[in-house]
């Protein structure tokens, strides 16, 4: 395919023993949005770090736009890179910062002044270019590292949890900023991140890295909705993770016994009877008696706390054989309960994930 | 009390608490410090005649001081003595304590030990140390003869080098420590923004690295140049009568002369040169930030 920029194959690195990144692929297309999201110490960060060039991988290919990087020093790459902590130079002035990639490839004076000036309009800091960088907030210094390592005009630009310092507020601002920037650029953004929320707002895709392999790359519907393994259902969003034991296995369905109830499976995969399995519930879809659909899955619960959170609630669940389960229900006065109260709840088969648990041998 | 003048009560509280600590400070100074130099200011402007100090009031040691060209010639040599000891040990030094702030790792702190080792041993003994080796029949000299590099020995002692060379080997360790001290403080990722920028290695250094370390190489080199201008005993040890500095002119006129008004002049003009240099050297590196 043509316009596939960057493409990852088998790409591994040990340190001695220990693979902090094992068998890695991918490949993203020009101008996508893609995100690396893992718990921290997966191994998210050295995958970034080996396509930028300051990490040499064990195995396995990195090529972008085509050319085998392999190697290639930092500067010899097409990639540019934010720092987790922006590392600016503290030393010099805003403009004095963006400016220097372009004074390092040596471009007339004139042209790196007219870039530096496209750059400060492009993250919105027209009029900051003499301001010294310690006397900038947290934004602005966000903003300077994003205009910095694109003045050079990189085909992939590395962010490594760029927005990890900034509080909740400041955060939400910026993550639309980068999503207008990457538009308006058009640049190929490969995004480090430990904050699933993050990844889902502003991803075309998301790679879900655990342990140093890749769990899952996908839409960031489609791995909300249709997660493939247990952890990555349990990362992205809020889940109930149940264990049950197949029986009753036919045409891509069964029922799962999960040891106080049973309840119907839908299977993405060749199930036996007799195979035990995860299933992952959202607390969005447990539905409450009086809102049960026809076919859906019946079990008796009792009201063990109710949790108010602003616009939603949640309800933690008793269940039967010591199970408990978390719903999630809009605060809209349809339904008002309290601890105590015993009736029956529910989902559809086809709203739960199900997974076959690894073999222990 | 309304609370504006609360405000002023705990104002006037925090002052005289800060006075408080400051009073055993400022006693020191002014007892061992302050008056000494008053007395050495005082007796500056007192008559030497007849190898008899008198209390009239006459500028008559300054008026040596600035006429006689020995005088001017041992300030000068100083001068140059102390700046040439300060380049060598900032070019020696910056290596070394890069090494140590950037790639030590695990071994820095043994790195440090190792830097601070030599101040147990006494001053005095070191610089014996230099004689030994920097003799006509020295360390150095025989292994010159031996490999044939010199027909004769070579004289190092008693000159300038030998001061020089003196100088640095002592006053290496306060160079090392502030330049340390501020490398050490350098965000690694600074180093590598600049590569991922298309910067090489000289251009990383030239560009971000040296001039971070700015502050560093001036405390450092502040540091080397008023020990190195004041020093006394590398001078009398392994300096001939051609390499005297300020302080074993002055040290002369006191004990050996007994002139001690034209030594105090000396002493007055001395430390003026040198509190002109420490302020000249604040002010280059305010503007600098």
């Amino acid at each position: 395919m043509a316009n596939i920029d960057v493409e990852v194959a088998g790409l591994t690195k040990r340190f001695g023993a220990f693979a902090a990144v094992e068998d890695v692929s991918f490949s993203i297309r020009r101008g996508e949005f893609f995100s690396l999201l893992g718990p921290s110490g997966c191994g998210k960060t050295t995958i970034m770090r080996m396509i930028a060039g300051f990490e040499q991988p064990t195995a396995g290919t990195i090529r972008i736009a085509g050319e085998d990087m392999a190697g290639r020093r930092p500067f010899e790459r097409p990639t540019n890179l934010v720092f987790q902590h922006l590392s600016l130079f503290p030393h010099m002035t805003v403009a004095g910062n963006i400016a220097f990639g372009l004074q390092m490839k040596k471009t007339p004076r004139r042209e790196t002044e007219k870039s530096v000036g496209e750059m400060l309009d492009l993250v919105q800091l027209s009029g900051f270019g003499g301001r010294k960088i310690p006397h900038l907030s947290g934004g602005q210094k966000q903003r300077v590292a994003i205009a910095r390592a694109l003045i050079n005009r990189p085909a992939v630009l590395l962010l490594d949890e760029p927005l990890g310092a900034l509080d909740l507020k400041l955060r939400e601002q910026m993550q639309l900023e980068l999503k207008r920037i990457q538009r308006e650029v058009g640049t190929t953004f490969i995004y480090v991140t430990h904050d699933q929320k993050e990844a889902i707002t502003m991803s075309n895709q998301i790679a879900v890295v655990n342990n140093g392999r890749i769990e899952q790359i996908d839409s960031a519907a489609e791995i909300y909705e249709r997660p493939q393994t247990p952890f990555v259902a349990n990362f992205i969003g809020q889940t109930n993770l149940l264990k049950g034991r197949l029986s009753g296995v036919g045409g891509g369905a069964g029922v799962a016994d999960c040891g106080g109830f049973r309840v119907r499976v839908v299977c993405g995969f060749p199930a036996r009877a007799g195979e035990n399995i995860s299933l992952s519930v959202r607390p969005e879809k447990i539905r409450f008696a009086g809102n049960l659909p026809e076919g859906a899955n019946r079990i008796a619960a009792e009201v063990d706390d109710v949790i108010f959170l602003g616009s939603l609630m949640h309800y933690r669940l008793a269940l039967a054989g010591g199970i408990t389960l978390t719903a999630e229900a809009p605060k809209d006065g349809s339904l008002s309960l309290a601890r105590g109260d015993k009736l029956e709840i529910g989902w559809l088969p086809e709203d739960g994930s199900v997974f076959a648990d690894k073999k222990t041998e | 009390m309304n609370a504006a003048g609360a405000a002023i009560g705990t104002a006037r509280r925090e002052r005289a608490k800060a006075a408080a600590l400051l009073l055993p400070a400022a006693l020191w100074l002014l007892v061992f410090f302050a008056l000494p130099a008053f007395v050495l200011l005082d007796s500056s402007f007192d008559r030497y005649a007849d190898a008899k100090v008198s209390d009239d009031f006459t500028f008559a040691n300054y008026a040596r001081v600035f006429s006689e060209s020995v005088y001017l010639k041992v300030f000068l040599r100083s001068v140059a003595v102390a700046a040439l000891v300060t380049a060598a040990s900032l070019l020696l030094a910056y290596p070394v304590a890069h090494f140590i702030a950037r790639r030590a790792g695990k071994n820095r702190d043994l790195l440090f030990l190792a830097l601070i080792v030599p101040f147990w041993t006494s001053i005095v003994i070191r610089t014996y140390a230099w004689k030994i080796l920097l003799g006509t029949s020295g360390a150095v000299n025989y292994f010159l003869l031996q490999s044939g590099l010199a027909e004769a020995p070579v004289k190092m002692l008693f000159s300038p080098s030998a001061v020089v060379v003196g100088l640095i080997h002592v006053l290496l360790p306060f160079m090392i420590i502030p330049l340390y001290a501020s490398l050490e403080k350098i965000d690694p990722g600074t180093v590598e923004a600049a590569m991922d920028l298309g910067a090489g290695r000289v251009q990383t250094f030239l560009r971000i690295t040296f001039p971070l370390s700015l502050p560093g190489v001036g405390v450092g080199c502040l540091l080397v140049f008023i020990l190195a201008l004041g020093s006394f005993l590398t001078p009398q040890l392994l300096g001939g009568p051609g390499s005297l500095m300020i302080s074993n002119v002055i040290q002369t006129e006191y004990m050996e002369t007994g002139n001690w008004p034209l030594g105090g002049a000396l002493a007055v003009v001395f430390l003026a040169v040198s509190l002109v240099f420490v302020a000249g050297c604040n002010k280059l590196f305010k503007a600098e930030e």
